[in-house]
């Protein structure tokens, strides 16, 4: 089956990075290749400046890399307007601060934004942004200002305002940063729903915990390059590939783990 | 104060009205600049504050809160109109009883244009605001610039906040020269702040394929001819009334 999405082989280095003199910065991206299926439930995880965030931008085109390939529904993407249009439209992209996403006046302005960009008529653009706003719970809080909103509300709004494009694919950087556990529980009850309702989720996050409940597969960044990737069990317990990515175990395996290692060291301490 | 205001936009009775009172407001503001200080003003800042308070529910304090700064000045220009200083021989300060004639009738139109325009800030939200521009045909671009004016001050007042609170938290306000020197790093920080802000929101603009334009669905009105009536009654009758009273029959 064609994935929805694809990267091939990107690589990219920030111009603007600074450096020193003579020590050229490596690449945020060195070679990822990546596939997206119509049902992926995805976390990527990393350490700060592992690459994740370059990542995502790459999935709705915000940045172009300096090479390799985007392919969407197995066509390569050729960066145009009319193709970023289209893309952006497929690919919603949820920043991880919610404030540099939300501008207009009202949160129903604002999520009507995206809609209306599509060119849809005010009528459908109405229905959708009703329909993102009921999807996140947002209907009671609409005719606010975003100022007046918690971060989880403002990181809801940001939501709709992706979700209302309906995209097939949604990307979310960080959505659980600077969330309380109420709040994660809430979004992940949320996330649940639209991937329910057919959209492909990838995310980054630094909560492995969240990461290992929440994910059906889970890619390792690390150096601009995804050292792994497959289901969440094998890789988050892999205790050596979490120590070297900077990351560390889920606290479920780690418990799962620790009682296995005693349970195996009994007996012999038994028999000492 | 900015908050204070803006909450109290959002909140009030009259929100969905804008039309309604923006023409009670231009009513108003025309009584309180052409109408005798004495009583056509007075009825004006009455007026004002009845219907801020009484129609449209705003707190009272809230209200008055917000009159406090416009007032101080208004003050402190009275002040300069009532005295004046001389140094001819010596220093003399002198009492014009026509400065302060002058000073307490433009004090009073003042007031009460203030009191008019605190009225409209603290029932018309933004958004309502700018639905009221469009309506009128303003050019699209300066709509813009007011939208993105006033996401971006609530925005970085809280950097600003933020800046403040950790400057406070390391004795940065401690003596007047920190003060100076801290005060120009927030000033500094918050405008570096403004440059990556903005340039973030383009990205997460661009995320939802923005071309130039800031186009989002209008704030609903509920203005009904009824309330336009009204809106343009009430300021009728107080001119109506102010011209009796200065030409007495």
């Amino acid at each position: 089956m064609t994935p929805l999405l694809e990267l091939r082989a990107i690589r990219y280095t920030y111009a603007t990075d600074t450096c020193r003199p003579g020590h050229p910065r490596p690449p945020a991206l060195d070679g990822v290749d990546l596939q997206l299926r119509t049902h992926s439930r995805l976390a990527i995880l990393g350490a700060n400046g592992a690459g994740k965030s370059t990542l995502l931008l790459h999935l709705n085109g915000t940045l172009r890399p300096s090479s390799g390939e985007l392919l969407l529904d197995g066509s390569r993407f050729d960066y145009s307007r009319r193709g970023l249009t289209t893309l952006r439209q497929h690919v919603g992209l949820v920043l991880q601060e919610p404030d540099d996403q939300l501008f207009a006046g009202t949160v129903r302005q604002d999520v009507s934004f995206g809609p209306l960009n599509l060119g849809l008529s005010e009528a459908e653009a109405s229905a959708r942004v009703e329909a993102a706003l009921e999807a996140m719970d947002l209907t009671t809080l609409a005719d606010l200002p975003p100022h007046q909103l918690s971060h989880g509300q403002r990181k809801r709004a940001a939501i709709a305002g992706a979700l209302a494009m309906r995209p097939r694919l949604l990307v979310l950087d960080e959505p659980t940063a600077g969330l309380d556990p109420r709040g994660i529980d809430e979004l992940a009850h949320q996330l649940d729903l639209l991937h329910a309702r057919g959209i492909a989720l990838v995310l980054t996050t630094h909560d492995i915990d969240f990461a290992h409940r929440w994910a059906r597969e889970v890619a390792i960044v690390q150096e601009g390059r995804i050292v792994v990737q497959g289901a969440p069990d094998p890789i988050l317990g892999d205790s050596r590939l979490m120590h070297t990515a900077g990351l560390r175990l889920p606290i479920a395996l780690a418990i799962r783990q620790a009682l296995a290692a005693e349970t195996t060291a009994r007996p012999v301490a038994d028999a000492v | 104060m900015l908050r204070l205001v803006d909450t109290c936009a959002c909140a009030n009775r009259w929100r969905a009205h804008s039309e309604a009172v923006a023409l009670f407001c231009c009513g108003l503001m025309l009584c309180a600049l052409l109408a005798p200080p004495w009583p056509g003003a007075t009825l004006v800042l009455l007026t004002a504050m009845i219907a801020a308070t009484a129609g449209a529910r705003v707190p009272a304090s809230a209200y008055v809160r917000a009159l406090l700064l416009p007032l101080g000045f208004l003050a402190t220009s009275a002040v300069g109109l009532c005295f004046s200083l001389s140094w001819a021989d010596g220093l003399h300060l002198a009492y014009s009883a026509d400065g302060a004639r002058t000073a307490w009738q433009a004090g009073l139109r003042a007031l009460a244009a203030i009191s008019v325009t605190m009225l409209f800030a603290c029932t018309v939200p933004l958004p309502q605001w700018l639905a009221l521009l469009r309506r009128l045909r303003t050019p699209e671009a300066l709509l813009d610039l007011i939208l993105l004016t006033y996401r971006m001050i609530f925005q970085l007042d809280e950097g600003l906040a933020a800046i403040l609170r950790a400057q406070r938290n390391r004795l940065g306000y401690a003596s007047a020269r920190r003060a100076l020197h801290s005060s120009g790093l927030a000033g500094g920080a918050l405008f570096i702040r403004a440059i990556v802000r903005s340039a973030r929101l383009e990205r997460g603009l661009a995320a939802r394929n923005y071309s130039g334009r800031l186009t989002v669905l209008l704030a609903p009105s509920a203005t009904r001819p009824r309330h336009l009536l009204l809106a343009a009654a009430v300021p009728l009758a107080l001119a109506l009334l102010s011209w009796l009273a200065s030409h007495p029959v």
